[in-house]
């Protein structure tokens, strides 16, 4: 048994025409205004699969892009390392899970941030694998007290010792991609079982928007996909600054990024399983800053999920991000507004979604089981209204007759636990209550979850054999 | 004349650099001081940009295109201010440390600090420690800027820091950091002399330092 994966897609900004729209626009993109492309093996796989070439513009025809809808695959398996935490990205369902690489982080009842280590990440993915709303772990933190080389590997290795939920990250280089790909064929046993059922992916953030291609992402993007490992592309504007301004004109050019990577994922090997990565920032046009907290990021995700979803591609998104420095009133109304458009919308891989606050710079364990609150509630929303002659409660409804109540009669018993949604933490006591309780915030309130989950929680680690002989191969801590 | 000063900053408010040159040059032709059309004219436009903006009325592409109108303006002045022997706000080497192409956060920056008067040597992206050396080297700022995005690249700059001091070049140049990752902190481990947050915080900083 997977993971659930509710259904989203009730909300859709754009109309059908609108979605055509956009996409002949970015066609139009591809084929009239191309991209930059320094990277020689990228430019010749775009040359050689048709494109036009002149010096380092490529530009993509119909064609190719045609092309390339038709090879990659609409359904995608990312692996838990336990079976029951596999994720199926596919059409509308919707799975929610950490990310966001921040370099600090902010302690429990703390008002300044600290930089980030690897126990900060050990910590932050064990929790992770605790709370039941969260579906995958996009590694959420990168520590600052490992030498540059060995923070990939690390990364991944500390994930897997504390969550058997699926684990995709940065990659860092090709050598930290080529050491992540062999300890992953390591835990699986052979490359062609990590491949079947790979509990490890990447994240490719390969573009520079507008439209200019990371020549050292774009090294580890090739090398990542020659290995027939799933891959989510990432493209991250910013209306204003390095996308038009207009939510369609961003729409527009991310889309035709996006395009333009799965075109380029499914020459370097045909089948590649590739999640389209929409993430619509917004530059606060006042600071020049980046926006992730803003409506018009889930306004725009929620439209780049219609995107994908006409491509039948999965896509990777974004939601519960927010701009705000703690994990307060703003943080809490940013994430639910980001989070709720973006699953509504049927974003099929949201990270971002649990444990970060200040945009991408900042880790907060509270944050990640506050954000387990919200995700719950994103859940019932999409559980929708459920019509059936029994939840009708015509019968009820008879036996209990006017003037009378629904807390004896068997119907309520019956259905009470899974028709409403019961939050873990959030204070839904009596004010007396909550006074005698010493009127504690629930910021608060989630700082003793977090303590109390890091005792408790024992995550099942790796195998001690194959444990000891990675620690053979490669330098770990942790 | 003051009519013909007031015009330049209003120029420079809206941002017109076609008009702003050729009020400049006519300004001159009248025998306006090149330090007068600097202070009564160009400073006196940035001024009130300046006002406007931590006012929060002003956004920033409207600051920019007033940065690049007082740009317009001091391509004229520079050489006569510098004939006259008259101080120059400071030179100022800039660029994406090395393994980052991300330039948007770098060209606010750059053109926020034009803005302000500071003669800009703009390296581009990707810019590897030998390439900041040499470009000091050369060019003797007061002042050197690196901008990183990535978490994997930040570690950079303190390569060029380390860089800086090997070629015996460290103690000539201010050095200042900024970019999503980065932070006051940081700066003050790797050695740096200051960090801005944003392209505007970065102006301030910057004529505190050269200061």
């Amino acid at each position: 048994m997977a993971r659930p994966g509710l259904e989203g897609g009730s909300y859709s900004p754009l109309s059908d025409d609108q979605v055509e729209e956009i996409h002949q626009a970015s066609l139009e993109v591809l084929e009239t205004t191309g991209l930059g492309v320094e990277h020689v093996r990228a430019r010749e796989l775009f040359e050689q699969g048709g494109a036009r070439v002149l010096g380092d513009r490529v530009f993509i025809g119909r064609q190719m892009v045609a092309e390339a809808l038709r090879r990659h695959p609409t359904r995608v398996l990312l692996a838990g390392r336990d079976v029951a935490q596999d994720v199926w990205l596919e059409g509308k369902r919707v799975y929610m899970g950490t990310g966001g690489s921040p370099t600090t982080v902010l302690d429990v009842g703390a008002d300044t941030v600290r930089p980030a280590g690897i126990r900060d990440l050990a910590d932050l993915v064990r929790l992770a694998d605790a709370l039941e709303h969260c579906d995958f772990v996009v590694i959420p933190m990168h520590p600052t007290d490992l030498p540059e080389h060995l923070v990939p590997i690390n990364r991944f290795f500390t994930c897997l010792q504390n969550t058997t939920k699926h684990v995709m990250g940065g990659l860092g280089s090709v050598e930290g991609a080529l050491q992540v790909i062999e300890m992953g064929i390591e835990v699986a046993g052979s490359l062609a079982a990590l491949q079947q059922r790979p509990f490890l992916s990447a994240i490719t953030s390969w573009m520079v928007s507008p439209l200019h291609l990371d020549t050292a992402v774009t090294d580890i993007l090739v090398t990542w996909c020659e290995h027939g490992l799933p891959v989510a592309l990432s493209s991250a504007p910013m209306a204003g600054s390095t996308s038009p301004v207009t939510l369609a004109g961003t729409l527009v050019q991310l889309n035709a990024e996006q395009l333009s990577g799965i075109v380029l994922t499914q020459l370097i090997r045909p089948g590649t399983p590739v999640l389209a990565g929409y993430i619509p920032g917004v530059a606060d046009m006042r600071t020049g800053r980046y926006l992730g907290g803003s409506a018009e990021f889930g306004i725009m995700q929620a439209a780049a999920a219609q995107m994908a979803h006409h491509y039948r591609v999965p896509i990777y998104c974004s939601g519960g991000m927010t701009d705000s420095k703690l994990p307060d009133v703003q943080a809490g109304y940013e994430k639910m507004a980001t989070l709720l458009l973006a699953a509504m919308a049927g974003g099929n891989y949201i990270h971002h979604a649990f444990g970060m606050i200040t945009n991408m710079n900042t880790a907060s364990l509270e944050a990640a089981v506050l954000d387990n609150e919200i995700a719950g509630t994103v859940l019932r929303v999409l559980r929708g209204v459920l019509v059936t002659p029994d939840s009708l409660a015509l019968d009820a409804i008879q036996r209990v007759g006017p003037a009378g109540h629904y807390m004896l009669d068997r119907h309520t018993r019956q259905h009470m636990r899974s028709e409403l949604y019961y939050p873990r933490i959030s204070d839904r006591a009596d004010r007396s209550l909550w006074e005698a309780g010493g009127r504690r915030d629930l910021r608060s309130v989630a700082g003793d979850h977090v303590r109390q989950l890091l005792q408790t929680h024992q995550p099942v680690g790796l195998p001690a054999e194959v444990d000891r002989s990675l620690r053979a191969r490669f330098q770990l801590y942790g | 004349m003051s009519d013909m000063m007031q015009a330049i900053a209003e120029n420079i408010y809206q941002g017109d650099d076609t008009q702003v040159a050729a009020l400049v040059r006519k300004a001159l032709a009248q025998d306006t001081t090149p330090e007068q059309v600097l202070a009564q004219g160009l400073i006196a436009g940035m001024d009130q940009v300046g006002r406007d903006f931590k006012a929060g009325d002003l956004f920033v592409p409207e600051v920019l295109v007033a940065a690049r109108a007082m740009s317009a303006g001091m391509l004229i002045l520079r050489p006569l201010l510098a004939e006259r022997g008259a101080p120059s706000v400071g030179k100022y080497v800039i660029g994406t440390v090395r393994g980052d192409l991300h330039d948007i956060g770098k060209n606010l920056v750059r053109m926020m600090l034009e803005g302000a008067g500071f003669e800009i040597v703009d390296l581009g992206t990707d810019v590897p420690p030998a390439a900041f050396v040499d470009a000091v080297r050369t060019h003797r700022p007061s002042l050197v800027g690196m901008s990183a995005l990535l978490t994997t690249t930040m570690t950079q700059m303190k390569a060029t820091i380390d860089a800086l001091e090997e070629a015996g070049l460290r103690d000539t140049v201010k050095v200042m950091i900024g970019g999503a990752p980065v932070t006051a902190d940081y700066a003050q481990r790797i050695g740096a002399d200051a960090y801005a947050p944003d392209a505007a915080t970065a102006v301030d900083v910057a004529r505190e330092l050269a200061a």
